[in-house]
């Protein structure tokens, strides 16, 4: 399992998180912060998932000058979630869930498109 | 000012790059990151705007030396840009170890150590910093600051850089510009080692007192640009680009090799006092003083490390303290030590208060203070070694105080103590405290037999007193904060006078405790916060309901409805020795008819998501017919495939047809020996002859337990019917040609080694021309049994070597046991009948309604995850009792409290673990009611003797105690320690804790146990397989000496029952060794006994549990023989002597005992203990 701490708030500076980017990813066996946790962080546990993969998710969103756009290039919409995982992310703060039903949710700020395999295959 | 940790656990946040993320995008006030022992390996962006008075510091919670150190915050970061990028305006980096090792150029052409890219007008400080390994062949620069922003602030000072595939240091001026590079060390770097270029108007270079060495290319390198202002002195190089006189010089270091940049004492390259002493530069220089460690720099030596000198110190008559500081508390000096009159004091701080000397100490008349540490009793004054100590201590009290905002925007901790400190003045780090404190708090620790005992502290404060920085009185930040629940460290320091000690948590760290309430009196403006020593772990209830939630997650929505509020098992442990393992009730939480084929799904225990249960050994069934075995639960025959039939065929070949109206058929069925089975259905041949029509009876099924009459050597069928099932003849499938018709029984419970009878009748008996008939086939040995119906009256007769086509199908396993893997809440056990076709459609029975349970037998509970989190083990059973309370405090996955690893003192879980698996003693059982958490660890520890308490630093901690005493923690002797011990008061403990008649249960019969409330009219011995007991006439191990040790508690407080049961255990060694330690310790009267002592002297070396030698006067004497002490020797006192001073040992007595409670106030630690003579009985 994997646990990956998502930004929960949506920050409108430059160069800052959006609700539903990547933070950090962790082993299963990290135990977060007392900070770490809502209303300002989501935590997602993803079981049988290698950490290795969400951790390309951490690339930040720069454009071709190397200016930094956002702080993620890639984001869970919340929206596109399923409900009851949905519901567990915005009332608590987390949720343990499947692959599944997370990689339809990924979005690629860069491309404007969900998730197509490119890295989760 | 807002400081936040970032720590592995226990902390604030785990990664730099979280604490980033919860900043706001504008600063409103000073955020400071404090970095503790971390492998931290997400990259990091500082990008919030800052001010000069908003600003950040990110810094390591203690200095590093320039040797990496994996004890300390490492940002350790494989990216595909730079470790830590500083966007924002105003950051300070110190006391950082960095590394970037992402080595691939074509993924990651941008990845460097530290990219400074604030916006115009920016101040960068990189203090004390180990940037090493940035392996990026095309851009591995340790610090790259090029970006386009002017007016920008650039220091870089006592840091070390090392093994880097490009330039270690690149920066370029953009017009305005300051760059201060001061007192740095590069080695080994690829590139440049300084490469500074594109000057433009108005920028400065300040370039001093650095190293360059072993490095490839030009070691201080520029592009021939003028900046406006250059300042480039003392630069030692290997090669010819440093200052003139320090070029082309080789530094020795005190470990190259290994990477220590240490200084080397007997470097010759000039690196030794050769700098230019920055401590007094102009304003905007940033002038410092200490090298990379935070050691003061006097001889300002080059690169970031400063080597303490050694020579004469001469104390001047001018000054008032004299203060050798950590990490270097021994001064040595081949020369002379002199004090001048005017002295106030000299210190030295801890460990090592030695000051040494070859040559004379000499001290004048007017030193006020001379203090020899008692703590270091070698560092005494003796003229002959010419060594002496020196010293004028303090004793700190600090209050931590976590106030959480009300807008949950993160909490803030407020220092406070009796008297105002400076930051860094109690310990290199330590915060500013505000001198708050009426007085100073009580800390009060203790433990009951089994678990804390928990104390509230009160403390009391000036309300109403501003203090500095935060502009309010504590009372006003009831404004800002909720100050209920927030968390409240107590602190003590011991340290001298003008000088710092050391921070060391362990020690440190006296008690946590939450504010519960507060009360302020207007009258005198003290505002006084009560405080409780609460747990970490919140009080709950430890319920094992079925939540519809839970499965749903699961994707078994049958489950959601179905079991709502309904409890069942968790099985835990592994059997010891008997090998029975776990046998627990596991319900029907699924019945179906799938296929026709009828299938019931069990719960096979609760269970943490990511760990698996144990194996399957077996499945027992209720016994619903009692009337023919008095059992309550039968071992089932686990049959792998019902599809095929227990026994029988139904559709044979060369047979001959039976008319159904003539005779009854019927045939006999036996169970494996020791198994039951479950029948559900019976198949036979059944056609028709000509049309029978409705109303002409009904054909029907049934089986009996056989009664075998030796005399006719035939089976009857016995008493009434245990199982039947019917059909309509008129049905009209049943006609000509080949045809089966399946009767499902309603689940018959056959016992093992019994016969049974299982016959097939036609009621109509006089039509025969319009008949049903079955057949049978000539099989050698095989018989069955008819009847005439005419003559049903004479019973069943034998029909030899005659086979029925009939078939018996029993319940079997389906998909059998799934021990839930890592994903699931809990394990499952399949089972199905064979399908039943019904030739009319009509609808097949689920086996829900018919009576059945179940229970299941596995050979070990929850087992641990992949990491071995628990027991140490990877997937190893959690049977040890420190295992089980580790992993319900320490789980999160619907077992456990969910209590972070970083609030769990893991070093005494495994001592206990240890210990109890030196003694044996282990678990297991099945936990099968609703229980508080509480309760549970209560029992936990009531039947394991452990005691579940809090640390000082507020962790959850386990004992396991121990018998004897062999070596006391301390040896407390009154003609030793004369006034510095009291012995307060020495008790009898209450009379009511005697026990000398002891019976405990153990290993319940888990198929005698039921919740069905006539059980409880059962005796104890049938609800346990297993009983140990020592009274004063009898044991169960014929313990004469423990009889007598009862006959003779018995006749000072009369009998005294304990007799609350082992429920966990399973083993009579554990039982027995259980039960032994209760009566050892309490079969006695014991004493309690209060100590008073100085806190500076045993505060770190005495706490819960420590074990003690009291050898005082006030104490009667006592069986034993001490070292100080000697029992009375009437009219004749004795002399002792020590140290040299001599004592006399009169009347004196002694004891022996365990501390249970701690005290700590001001300048004095009590302790209160129990005494422990009788563990001494069992070697």
């Amino acid at each position: 399992m994997c646990r990956v701490l998502l930004k929960a708030e949506h920050d409108a500076n430059l160069g800052r998180y959006s609700q539903g980017d990547f933070v950090a990813v962790f082993n299963d066996d990290h135990q977060f912060g007392r900070l770490e946790t809502a209303p300002t962080f989501m935590i997602l546990d993803i079981p049988g998932l290698d950490p290795s993969i969400f951790r390309q998710y951490l690339t930040e969103w720069r454009d071709r000058d190397g200016k930094l756009l956002e702080r993620r290039q890639y984001t869970i919409d919340i929206t596109k979630l399923i409900s009851s995982v949905r519901s567990d992310l915005l009332s608590i703060g987390k949720v343990n869930t499947g692959l599944s039903a997370i990689k339809p949710a990924i979005f690629d700020k860069d491309t404007g498109e969900f998730e197509t395999n490119r890295i989760i295959t | 000012m807002a400081t936040r940790t970032i720590q592995s656990s226990g902390g604030d946040y785990t990664s730099l790059s979280a604490w980033e993320a919860a900043l706001s995008g504008t600063l409103s006030e000073q955020e400071i990151a404090e970095c503790y022992d971390l492998s931290d390996t997400t990259k990091v962006t500082v990008n919030v705007t800052t001010s000069a008075s908003n600003d950040i510091i990110i810094r390591g919670v203690s200095p590093i030396a320039p040797l990496w150190s994996t004890s300390k915050y490492r940002l350790e970061v494989s990216d595909f840009n730079e470790a830590i990028q500083i966007a924002s305006g105003h950051v300070t980096l110190k006391h950082l170890q960095i590394s970037q090792t992402r080595s691939s150029s074509a993924d990651s052409p941008t990845a460097r150590g530290i990219l400074l890219a604030g916006p115009n007008s920016c101040v960068h400080v990189v203090d004390a910093c180990i940037i090493r390994q940035v392996n990026n062949p095309s851009a591995g620069r340790g610090i790259s600051c090029t970006t386009t922003n002017t007016g920008k602030t650039i220091v870089i000072r006592n840091c070390l850089f090392y093994d880097q595939i490009q330039t270690a240091v690149h920066v370029q001026g953009r017009a305005s510009d300051t760059f201060l590079i001061y007192n740095n060390t590069i080695h080994n770097a690829g590139g440049n080692g300084f490469y500074y270029f594109g000057a433009n108007s108005g920028d400065t270079l300040r370039l001093k007192n650095n190293i360059v060495q072993d490095t490839t290319g030009t070691h201080y390198n520029s592009d021939g640009s003028t900046w406006a202002t250059t300042d480039i002195l003392t630069n030692l190089s290997g090669d010819s680009s440093g200052t003139s006189g320090l070029t082309t010089k080789t530094v020795l270091f005190e470990n190259e090799g290994g990477d220590d940049f240490h200084l080397s004492a007997s470097d010759t390259s000039g690196a030794l006092s050769g700098g230019t002493n920055l401590s007094a530069v102009g304003s905007g220089q940033y002038q410092f003083s200490v090298d990379m460690e935070n050691e003061s720099r006097s001889d300002w030596d080059l690169g970031c490390d400063e080597i303490v000198s050694a020579g004469n110190v001469t104390v001047e008559p001018s000054t008032q303290v004299v203060s050798v500081v950590q990490p270097a508390p021994t001064v040595s000096t081949s020369g002379n030590i002199t004090v001048s009159a005017g002295v106030q004091s000299i210190t030295s701080s801890q460990p090592t208060p030695t000051v040494s000397t070859g040559g004379n100490v000499s001290v004048s008349l007017s030193v006020l203070v001379i203090t020899a540490e008692q703590q270091a009793p070698t560092a005494q004054t003796t003229e002959a070694s010419g060594d002496s100590s020196l010293f004028n201590e303090m004793s700190i009290d600090v209050v931590a105080i976590t106030l959480n905002r009300k807008d949950g925007s993160g909490s803030d901790t407020f220092y406070l103590g009796t008297d105002h400190y400076c930051s860094d003045s109690i310990y290199s780090g330590s915060p500013t405290i505000y001198p708050l404190l009426v007085e100073p708090p009580q800390v009060r620790r203790g433990v009951g037999l089994h678990v804390s005992i928990r104390y509230d502290v009160q403390i009391r404060l000036f309300g109403k007193t501003h203090f500095q920085t935060v502009g309010k009185s504590f009372l006003d930040l009831l404004d800002t904060y909720e100050f209920h629940h927030s968390l409240v460290e107590f602190r003590y320091y011991n340290k001298a006078l003008g000088s710092t000690t050391t921070h060391d948590a362990d020690v440190n760290i006296r008690q946590q405790t939450e504010i519960i309430d507060l009360s302020y009196n207007p009258e005198n403006g003290e505002l006084t916060l009560f405080t409780r020593d609460t747990w970490k772990v919140k009080d709950g209830i430890f319920n094992r309901y079925f939540r519809a939630s839970d499965f749903a997650l699961n994707g078994d929505a049958d489950l959601d409805s179905r079991f709502e509020g309904q409890v069942s098992a968790w099985p835990i442990g592994d059997s010891n020795t008997n090998g029975q393992g776990i046998i627990f009730s596991a319900p029907i939480i699924n019945s179906e008819v799938a296929s026709d084929a009828p299938k019931l799904k069990l719960f096979a225990g609760n269970k943490p998501r990511n760990k698996p249960l144990g194996t399957f050994t077996g499945i027992y069934v209720k016994n619903k017919h009692k009337q023919i075995k008095d059992v309550d639960w039968m071992e089932m025959h686990v049959i792998t495939d019902p599809d095929t039939p227990r026994i029988g065929n139904s559709s044979l070949s060369s047979t001959t047809d039976r008319s159904l109206a003539a005779r009854s058929w019927g045939r006999i069925f036996q169970t494996p020996s020791g198994k039951a089975e479950v029948v559900t259905k019976v198949r036979c041949y059944l056609n028709k002859s000509g049309t029978v029509t409705a109303d002409t009876g009904e054909i029907k099924v049934e089986i009996h337990e056989a009664e075998y009459l030796p005399t006719s050597d035939t089976y009857q069928p016995k008493g009434s019917a245990l199982g039947s099932a019917k059909l309509d003849p008129a049905w009209s499938a049943i006609q000509s040609g080949t045809t089966t018709a399946d009767f499902q029984i309603p689940a018959v419970t056959c016992h093992p080694d019994v016969i049974y009878f299982v016959s097939l009748t036609w009621s109509n008996t006089t039509d025969t021309t319009n008949y049903l008939y079955t057949r049978t086939k000539t099989t050698a040995s095989t018989h069955s049994y008819s009847r005439d119906n005419s003559q049903r009256d004479k019973g069943w007769t034998k029909q030899a070597d005659t086979e029925l086509a009939m078939a018996i199908y029993a319940l079997g396993q389906d998909t059998g046991y799934d021990n839930g893997g890592t994903t699931d809440d809990y394990a499952n056990f399949s089972l199905k009948s064979n399908a039943v076709v019904f030739a009319s459609g009509d609808a097949v029975s689920e086996l829900n309604d018919v009576g059945l349970e179940f229970k299941l037998n596995l050979d070990t509970g929850i087992l641990d995850d992949s990491s071995g989190t628990h027991t140490g083990i990877v997937n190893g059973a959690v049977r040890n009792p420190a295992d089980l309370i580790h992993l319900f405090l320490n789980d999160n996955q619907g077992f456990g409290l969910a209590l972070g690893s970083g609030s769990i003192n893991t070093t005494s879980f495994t001592t206990a673990r240890t210990k109890l698996d030196s003694d044996n003693i282990r678990f297991a059982f099945a936990l099968d009611e609703q229980r508080s958490s509480n309760d549970f660890l209560l029992d936990i520890c009531r039947q394991s003797k452990l005691v579940l308490y809090k640390d000082k630093r507020g962790r959850m901690a386990v004992h396991y105690p121990q018998y004897l005493l062999q070596s006391p923690t301390a040896t407390l002797a009154e003609v030793k320690l004369r006034d510095d011990i009291q012995v307060i008061s020495v008790d009898d403990n209450d009379h009511g804790s005697v026990i000398n008649d002891l019976d405990q249960f153990y290993q319940p019969n888990a198929l005698n146990v039921s919740t069905d409330p006539v059980d409880n009219r059962k005796q104890r011995t049938e609800r346990y397989l297993s009983r140990e007991y020592i009274n004063q006439l009898s044991s169960k191990n014929s313990d004469t000496t423990r009889e007598q040790l009862a006959a003779a508690s018995v006749a000072l407080y009369d009998r005294r029952e304990h007799r609350a049961n082992l429920d966990f255990i399973d083993s009579s060694t554990q039982a027995r060794k259980i039960q032994e330690y209760y009566f050892d310790r309490f079969h006695k009267l014991q004493k309690r006994f209060t100590v008073r002592l100085l806190r500076k002297n045993y505060f770190n070396l005495l706490d819960l549990f420590s074990t003690i030698e009291l050898q005082a006067t006030p104490l009667p004497a006592s069986v034993g023989t001490y070292d100080y002490v000697d029992t009375h020797q009437s009219d004749t006192p004795r002399y002792v002597v020590n140290e040299g001073v001599t004592g006399i040992s009169w009347s004196g007595g002694g004891l022996k005992g365990i501390i249970y409670e701690v005290r700590e106030v001001g300048e004095f630690i009590e302790v209160i203990g129990e005494t422990v003579s009788v563990f001494n009985y069992v070697a």
